[in-house]
This record gives structure tokens, sequence and C-alpha cells, in this order.
């Protein structure tokens, strides 16, 4: 593994360090408030994608798979945004 | 210069390795669907019973679920770590790896005990739920460490490729499953 390549990878996990605390801090402090909810999905997502781009080693590739890859946890947690959604509105 | 069994032993090889990346990604695919679909069966219940779900999340530990994260997280990077290293040293990596990962198994145990003491069984199905889908991403990791601790022993560059793989797809489930359950 080459330095630049061995720093990307240390920033990789530094990243998802973050993105984990900060996304249940976040979590913890919502409230159950649409906007907060939101960040924490957004985040969960950045997360997801950093593991499937990096960890994964998909970031060059160009195929299906990746979009694919991709496409899971946007579903899922777009998903969960249209429950919390719902349930401020609605419920 | 190559003769034809030569040939013939190359072409095998590289079926075999398609062969065995398009069963990998099967795999993967069919436990992405399965999470999927249970994830989305838990969202719809916390829709219907909006009640019986605050009084889920009233028990639940999200912050023993975070230090989960962190743990599965630093787990991925070390099954990443010894993809990266080829041939070469990968044992420490895949062991660290299968560490990190039964910490959080071990973990994941401590808040469930927490949890059936404070009497989570009050939300019902909802919390059949719960540990239906938790338990069974629980078991995933239980048995990837378990195949970490396997390969770490009789290491080949197809097999760390594989299961780091998987890793990263029970590591993914997880970030996924962690604010759809614990935070939102």
């Amino acid at each position: 593994m080459t330095r630049q390549a061995r720093e990307q990878f240390i920033a990789t996990l530094a990243m998802l360090l973050t993105l984990a605390a900060g996304g249940a801090l976040v979590g913890g402090l919502s409230g159950g408030l649409l906007v907060p909810v939101a960040a924490v999905l957004v985040m969960a997502f950045a997360k997801g994608r950093l593991v499937i781009l990096d960890f994964m080693e998909l970031r060059t590739s160009r195929g299906i798979l990746r979009s694919a890859l991709l496409a899971w946890p946007a579903a899922l947690l777009s998903l969960a945004l249209v429950r919390a959604l719902a349930v401020t509105f609605i419920g | 210069m190559a003769t034809i069994d030569d040939m013939d032993i190359a072409a095998g090889s590289a079926e075999s390795g398609e062969a065995d990346s398009l069963l990998l990604w099967i795999l993967v695919w069919s436990e992405l669907a399965a999470f999927g679909a249970l994830l989305i069966a838990f969202m719809v219940m916390t829709v219907v019973d909006i009640e019986r779900a605050a009084l889920l999340r009233s028990h639940l530990h999200p912050g023993l679920a975070a230090l989960n994260t962190v743990l599965l997280v630093m787990s991925g990077w070390q099954a990443a770590l010894a993809v990266r290293r080829g041939d070469g040293a990968v044992r420490g990596p895949l062991l660290l790896a299968a560490l990190f990962g039964l910490l959080f198994a071990t973990v994941k145990l401590v808040e469930y005990g927490v949890e059936i003491r404070s009497g989570i069984a009050a939300a019902g199905g909802l919390s059949e739920l719960y540990f239906l889908i938790t338990g069974f991403h629980l078991l995933h990791v239980v048995f990837g460490a378990g195949v970490l601790l396997l390969v770490a022993w009789r290491p080949s560059r197809a097999n760390v490729v594989m299961i780091a793989t998987l890793w990263h797809a029970i590591d993914l489930v997880w970030l996924v499953m962690f604010p759809i359950v614990y935070l939102t």
C-alpha cells in the first residue's frame, strides 16, 4: 500500500468514527424532531457509502454492482425518512 | 511455453474464481434482501402501532448500540486492511477484525440482558421483531467472526477477499439498522 493510499484509508476510518459518534449524538438529542432525524439518516448513508466505496474497494468501479449496493441503504434510509414524516404530520 | 494443459488449468482457475465471486455476491444480496425485508416490516409496525414503538424505544440503549457501531467500523477497517495487504501479513488484521466482532457480540448480549430485565417484552410483537432483526444480525456477526478466525488460521487470498466482503455487508446492515431501530 502506498503512503497516499494508507493516509486515505486512515482518513476513511476517521470519517466513519466521526460520523458514528455524530450520528449517535444527534440521534440521542433529536427528541423526535424531523431535522435532526433527517441529519442522522444522511449521516448513516454517508457511513454506508464509505464502507461500500473504500472498504469494499468499489470507488473506481463503474458497474451496476456499485450502484445497486449504494441504492440499498439509500432506499431503506429514505423509507425511514418517510416514516418519520408520516409520524410527524399524521400520527 | 505454455502447454494446452497449462492453459486448461488457468482457464479452470479463472472460471472457478468467477464462480466463487458470483456465489459471494449472491450470498451478500440474499443477506441484504432478507435484512431489507425485516427492516421494512419493522418500520411498518412502528407506524401502525406508534404507542408500542415509543414503549420499545424507551427500553432501548442507543449508547450501547453506538459503541457497537464503533466496534464494527473498527472491525471492518481491519478486514479491509487484510485485503489491502494481499498475501502479506494478514493474520493480525483478521484476528483483530474477529476480536472486534466478538466484542460487538458481548456488548449486544449485555444490552439484551438490560433490556429484558427492564421489561421490553411489554412492547409485544414489536419487541419480538426487534429481537428477531438484531438477533439475526448478531448470529451473522458471531458466524462471521468464527470464519475470520478460520481464515486467519489458514489464509489464502481468495478466502480473505471473500470473508472481508461478507463482513463489510454485515457492517453495512448494522450501519443502516442502527438509525432505523434506535435513533429515528
